[in-house]
């Protein structure tokens, strides 16, 4: 049964190589002959190693689910805190895209009044409005002629000024020029508004951007607020797959010194845990990914109504498969951060 | 084989445990360590599985310098070194089969070969019907053999053995050395630490003596 010696003989100073190919009877064997020794041992360790790792591996894995398994309701527990540690990002990045979403539609809506002077010929404003429309930044302009300005005025005010008790209308005429998307930035519509208002027909530009440079404040300010949470949320979660591992590790004292009594190379002890942070940390997103698609399909139906109120064509966002894909590798990532950290300090009390 | 020169081992914050201890043993020899309780007789053979690193002198095994095994390369080392401990050290979250299959898997060998193996050692020691079972439900002397087919399932070039009788009635334990025995006549180097005078009387073998840390060979 034990019959090394006789190999171990002819094999002087090199035990390890001598050992992989001892592992592998059918690769030594299946090399021929007239090959030098030195190659059959490379050749055997080369297509050894592989199946090895593989084997390795598929082990670590079923070794790590039946420990998941050995402890139910601590694993069950342990996902549902990551989940929730997971879920507070990507719930609020979904409430900012929503936010983002929707200051862009009301930016749209921003516009610039042009009151032009007084006696400008309405062919010359309309040309004028043309011309204008023909620049990249700007969508469209309307032309507002005083008889419409006033009609509107008395319309809204309700006071009804008549042409007969006037000597003429004392409206000028009105451009409204719609702002293209891609230029509704505060900094770029201040510019165009400048611009415009140094035209010589024009009398007075009007913006009211007061308002919307609060909501893109407001929004930034969340922004940023959510990265720094965001922050503390990743720690947490390297904290709790860590604490879950440790509190496993001392569970299997016994199972890593005598494995390392026979052998166990840090690497192999180090293997299920590092799957089981993977694992947790994958179960944790994919739970945090169905808590923030319930939330938002619970909420869209409202929300919708609410901004209909705006006359936005608003429609929610939720998450996306590239943001779950993202959730998923991201918790995957620091669930393996996680355990490393708790057991590579565990595994050096076992080391010489 | 196995090549102490000048040992000395000192347990942090502990005693002297090994005193300058010298000594040699050829390829395919076997023989036994004796010595009072505390002597040194289990830290000479953790020394030589590396298990433990000396304070100084050198000790080389089959032409390799242990000092010079890096940390890393520590773990395939010990898989060459059959050790059966003074206590069983069996995992009993798991059948026999698996605490034999241990050094195996740790190895990457594969399931076949694990199986014919594993299966084979126990044999040996006369367990192969108790393969599904708990430690748990096996007797101490059980155990012990349980812990002697872990020790030789890897087919190690050294072998040794921390009282590996400490628990059998004298038949079993004549039964066991026959097993040693056997391993040596394949050309395994047999180290065996042991209190059993009337079976070492018996067998006659080389005796190797330790006395407070320090050694003392003995013919018998
Ligand atoms: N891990 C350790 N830490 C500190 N001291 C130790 C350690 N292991 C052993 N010693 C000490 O080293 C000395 C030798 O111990 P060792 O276990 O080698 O004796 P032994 O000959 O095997 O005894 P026994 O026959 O009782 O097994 C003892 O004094 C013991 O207290
Ligand atoms: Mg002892």
């Amino acid at each position: 049964m034990i019959g090394t010696q006789r190999k171990s003989k002819r094999r002087g100073a090199t035990p390890i190589t001598e050992q992989q190919t001892r592992r592998n009877p059918q690769a030594s064997r299946a090399a021929s002959p007239a090959r030098s020794k030195k190659e059959r041992n490379t050749l055997s360790t080369n297509s050894n190693s592989l199946n090895q790792l593989i084997r390795y591996h598929r082990l670590a894995l079923s070794s790590c689910i039946k420990r998941l398994i050995s402890t139910p309701m601590a694993s069950f527990l342990t996902l549902l805190v990551l989940a929730i540690a997971l879920a507070l990002p990507a719930g609020m990045q979904v409430v900012l895209n929503n936010a983002k979403h929707l200051t862009g539609e009301l930016g749209d809506s921003a516009q610039i009044s042009l009151f032009l002077k007084m006696h400008t010929p309405e062919a010359h404003a309309k040309r004028v409005a043309k011309t204008l429309a023909e620049r990249p930044d700007i969508k469209n302009v309307d032309y507002i002629s005083p008889d419409q300005a006033l009609a509107e005025f008395e319309h809204l005010s309700g006071i009804r000024l008549g042409l007969a008790t006037l000597d003429e209308n004392p409206l000028p005429a009105v451009l409204v020029v719609y702002p293209e998307a891609s230029a509704s930035s505060v900094e770029m519509m201040q510019a165009l508004l400048s611009q415009l208002e140094s035209r010589p027909e024009v009398d007075m530009a009007q913006l009211d951007l007061e308002w919307v440079q609060r909501l893109y404040a407001l929004v930034d300010l969340a922004g940023q607020a959510a990265a720094v949470l965001s922050l503390f949320l990743v720690v947490a979660v390297i904290l709790i797959v860590g604490n879950t591992i440790r509190l496993m590790s001392q569970n299997h004292l016994e199972e890593i010194r005598v494995s390392k009594l026979v052998g166990a190379t840090d690497a192999f002890v180090r293997r299920p845990f590092l799957y089981t942070g993977a694992l947790l940390g994958l179960g944790g997103a994919l739970l945090a990914c169905g808590f923030v698609l319930g939330t938002s399909l619970w909420l869209q139906t409202p929300l919708e109504r609410l901004t209909l109120l705006y006359q936005s064509d608003f429609s929610a966002v939720t998450l996306s498969a590239a943001d779950i894909f993202i959730l998923c590798f991201t918790g995957l990532i620091l669930g393996v951060i996680g355990a490393r950290l708790a057991v590579g300090k565990f595994i050096r009390q076992f080391s010489l | 084989m196995i090549h102490f020169e000048h040992v000395r081992k000192q347990y942090l914050g502990g005693r002297e445990a090994l005193k300058g201890v010298s000594f040699a043993m050829d390829q395919g020899e076997m023989a036994f360590l004796t010595g009072r309780s505390g002597a040194g007789k289990s830290t000479l053979l953790k020394l030589v599985a590396l298990l433990e690193r000396p304070t100084s002198g050198s000790i080389v095994i089959n032409n390799i310098n242990l000092a010079q095994i890096r940390r890393n390369a520590i773990a395939e080392y010990r898989r060459r070194v059959g050790v059966v401990f003074q206590s069983p050290m069996l995992l009993y979250d798991r059948t026999v089969f698996d605490n034999v299959a241990l050094p195996l898997l740790v190895s990457g060998f594969l399931p076949t070969e694990i199986k014919r193996r594993v299966q084979a050692a126990l044999d040996q020691v006369g367990l192969l019907d108790r393969q599904s079972s708990n430690p748990v439900s096996l007797s101490g002397g059980e155990q012990q053999r349980v812990g002697i087919a872990r020790a030789v399932v890897s087919r190690p070039a050294i072998l040794l053995a921390d009282e590996p009788t400490g628990n059998l009635d004298p038949k079993l334990s004549e039964e066991i050395m026959q097993l040693f025995e056997r391993f040596n006549h394949i050309g395994v180097t047999v180290l065996i630490a042991s209190h059993d005078i009337e079976l070492i009387k018996r067998l006659d073998y080389r005796t190797l003596h330790l006395e407070d840390g320090a050694m003392a060979e003995v013919v018998v």
